[in-house]
């Protein structure tokens, strides 16, 4: 489980909605093409979601929020991938000005590449995606209402 | 324990009660003063038993980490590096009372092996000796007296306001300190 601490200049019912707006993935989340909501059922979304990065993988999320604090993913179905989830947890920051996201990712490629070498691409995935929300959110207009 | 883990653990007993210790080694922000190697230290977010810090180690690494921290009142702090580079995954600061008014601190550090794991500056970070004597110093700031009791304590200056105004002590020498005249002032 790779982990990455992201500072956000919003409040956390913001993250909150940007994170559960999940067609906008595409318009910030680094190498994703597609992702549309199948079906939704309360706080619980299935999305089938298009990345590009280093091939094209193509992967169904459940996505299980409880609003404004967290909020767990996982594969559900998907042939490129054996295994994917994690979670965004929300923390008030300590300064009063944003939100402190701890995010949890956690990848099986299900193939003979090092477990470094995966451990490795995911922190620089979660890292660049820490980068790419902060700058949306910076730029983009938000819906304020929890998802 | 993996051959690319290491641990290193030590303890003290100190002059004060657990929750003394417990408020320093809960406050993220003041590390920078008494812990050796940190540069800076800023709480980032805290919540309950959990606390989100960022340290920063001073130049020419400065390298930034960021730590999870898990709180246990009075009891234990547990820290669990989160990215960075430096070779340490987890800090575990267990608070035992020895007695009346004495705590016993054990801190473990359990280090991982990787290429910083061979530089100098790195390898004495939070050596567990080293911090527990840091943190006896800090725990001397809010007591003084036990300062005194170290074995290499030696009482240079003390101050204290009387009747006759501030009283400084230095080295053995008794001075009086009385207001100066306003219009000294620059």
């Amino acid at each position: 489980m790779i982990k990455a601490v992201i500072h956000v200049d919003a409040p956390r019912h913001q993250v909150y909605a940007l994170l559960t707006d999940y067609p906008s993935y595409r318009e910030w989340v680094p190498g994703c093409e597609q992702c549309n909501v199948v079906s939704r059922s309360g706080n619980s979304s299935d999305t089938q979601i298009v990345i590009s990065s280093m091939k094209r993988i193509e992967l169904g999320v459940r996505f299980e929020g409880q609003p404004g604090q967290s909020l767990n993913f996982r594969m559900v179905n998907g042939r490129d991938l054996k295994a994917y989830a994690g979670t965004y947890r929300l923390m008030d920051a300590t300064d009063g000005k944003g939100t402190v996201v701890i995010a949890e990712l956690e990848i099986d490629v299900g193939m003979m590449i090092p477990k470094f070498m995966v451990d490795r691409m995911t922190r620089k995935m979660m890292d660049d995606t820490g980068i790419a929300m902060r700058k949306y959110m910076q730029s983009a207009r938000i819906p304020t209402a929890a998802a | 324990m993996s051959l690319l883990t290491t641990t290193k653990q030590s303890a003290t007993v100190f002059d004060c009660d657990p929750s003394l210790l417990y408020d320093i080694l809960t406050d993220y922000d003041t590390y920078a003063e008494w812990l050796p190697l940190i540069a800076q230290s800023k709480s980032l977010a805290k919540e309950g038993d959990l606390a989100i810090a960022e340290f920063e180690l001073p130049p020419p690494q400065k390298e930034r980490f960021v730590i999870e921290c898990i709180h246990t009142k009075n009891k234990m702090v547990l820290w669990r590096t989160i990215g960075g580079k430096i070779p340490i995954s987890q800090v575990e600061w267990t608070i035992a009372p020895s007695g009346e008014g004495h705590s016993q601190v054990t801190l473990a550090v359990l280090g991982r092996v990787n290429w910083n794991s061979f530089v100098p500056r790195y390898r004495q970070f939070l050596n567990p000796a080293r911090c527990l004597k840091a943190l006896q110093s800090q725990i001397s700031t809010f007591l003084p007296e036990i300062a005194l009791s170290s074995e290499e304590g030696e009482k240079i200056l003390e101050l204290s306001e009387t009747d006759q105004g501030v009283v400084c002590w230095i080295r053995g020498k008794k001075y009086i300190l009385k207001p100066d005249s306003e219009e000294n002032h620059d």
